[in-house]
């Protein structure tokens, strides 16, 4: 388990629609849907709070196998939508 | 004053003089030109709404007049200026009321900073908003004529206006804007409403507008609460299909036909959130205009 840590971008604006979630982000001027997984894994991050990627997939409750794979390509896409950004 | 009170003849004279203050909704449009067919769309289609005194505060200053070169006598061409600068590219004279039309939309879709403007159309019925936000050729337009003659007020055609601070939906309730084969379908499933004489081959292909219902338009000022959104899509030979669509994905539908999005940025992410979260999302398919005014009643009533 990679031990990079993952931060909440400033200032998004988040709204939970239903079963949905839905994120601004007022400096890229872009609003984002996203699926439950990546709506789980922003409600994990905390305004100004690092957190590393094995204290995520303990909260998010993943298994052991394969974990990397799937907590990664939800971290990518959030990393790429500029929803979080990463600290080593 | 309404324009009805006004007459052809004082109207084509505030027209061609400091303009007309015409009273549609919460706007205000300061509208000057000499054309005669701009005064008999006007006469005709707005004969309801208030006439302002000419010294009011205006949101909108519209002008309609021939490029000054030669296509004022070869092959004569209107402009539509809004504030004085040209926005459009020039048409044939012969369209010069649809472009008031398309002018006036182009003027609440860019110029108003306070409310969420959606490119939709809104009907109230019993206090609640039905919002029909869709892409041109959906059937907006001609479902929205229709039940503006079927038991819906109509609030827009076209344009709209959320309150940022209370949510509140409301539009101007202008002329509705018909096109090609729906013209038809209006005077034959409507046939006490008023429509102008179709304008062929513009952009759209014929275009005529639709008047208003008189009681729309007294009512112009009342706003309603958000009931249902539906987006509709038209499509020959489809069964009637009212589906109930996830509110996040409504919401992602509805930004996209916002108009000043992202001018308002955070405010507009929050009005649109909440009208998502207080509205009924649904997609919806129909190719009969009776069957689908039907479970437009079906959903008012909560059946």
């Amino acid at each position: 388990m990679s031990r990079r840590r993952w931060q909440r971008t400033d200032g998004l604006q988040q709204r939970t629609l239903g079963q949905e979630c839905v994120v601004f982000h007022p400096g890229a001027g872009t609003t984002h849907l996203l699926t439950p997984a990546a709506a789980a894994l922003m409600d994990c991050l905390t305004a100004g709070v690092a957190m590393d990627e094995a204290e995520l997939a303990r909260q998010l409750g993943l298994p052991a196998d394969g974990t990397d794979v799937e907590l990664g390509r939800w971290l990518s896409s959030l990393q790429s939508a500029d929803l979080i950004r990463g600290r080593h | 004053m309404r324009i009805a009170d006004l007459g052809l003849a004082r109207l084509q004279q505030s027209l061609a003089g400091r303009g007309l203050y015409l009273r549609t909704g919460p706007f205000t449009s300061r509208i000057q030109s000499p054309i005669a067919s701009v005064a008999r769309g006007i006469e005709s289609l707005y004969r309801d709404f208030e006439v302002a005194d000419n010294s009011s505060f205006y949101d909108f200053h519209c002008e309609l007049r021939a490029p000054r070169s030669h296509r004022r006598f070869y092959r004569p061409q209107v402009l539509f200026l809004s504030d004085r600068r040209s926005v459009f590219k020039p048409l044939a004279c012969q369209q010069a009321y649809p472009m008031l039309e398309w002018g006036l939309n182009w003027c609440i879709a860019n110029q108003v900073p306070y409310r969420l403007v959606l490119h939709a159309a809104a009907l109230e019925r019993n206090g609640k908003a039905l919002i029909l936000p869709a892409p041109p050729g959906a059937g907006k337009s001609t479902l929205c004529a229709a039940l503006a003659h079927h038991g819906w007020r109509l609030l827009t055609d076209e344009s709209v206006l959320v309150d940022l601070a209370t949510n509140e939906v409301s539009g101007p309730a202008r002329p509705v804007s018909l096109k090609n084969d729906s013209i038809r379908v209006i005077r034959e499933s409507c046939p006490s409403a008023v429509l102008s004489t179709p304008i062929a081959d513009t952009l759209k292909g014929a275009v005529a507008h639709m008047r208003p219902p008189t009681d729309a338009v007294h009512r112009s000022h009342e706003t309603a609460r958000p009931g249902w959104i539906v987006f509709p899509r038209y499509r020959p030979g489809a069964s009637i299909q009212l589906k109930p669509r996830a509110a996040g994905s409504g919401f992602m539908q509805l930004i996209a036909n916002a108009f000043n999005y992202a001018a308002l940025g955070t405010r507009a992410f929050h009005s649109a959130g909440r009208l998502a979260e207080e509205s009924a999302c649904f997609d919806f398919t129909y190719s009969r205009l009776d069957e689908a005014m039907q479970q437009f009643d079906r959903l008012a009533d909560g059946r």
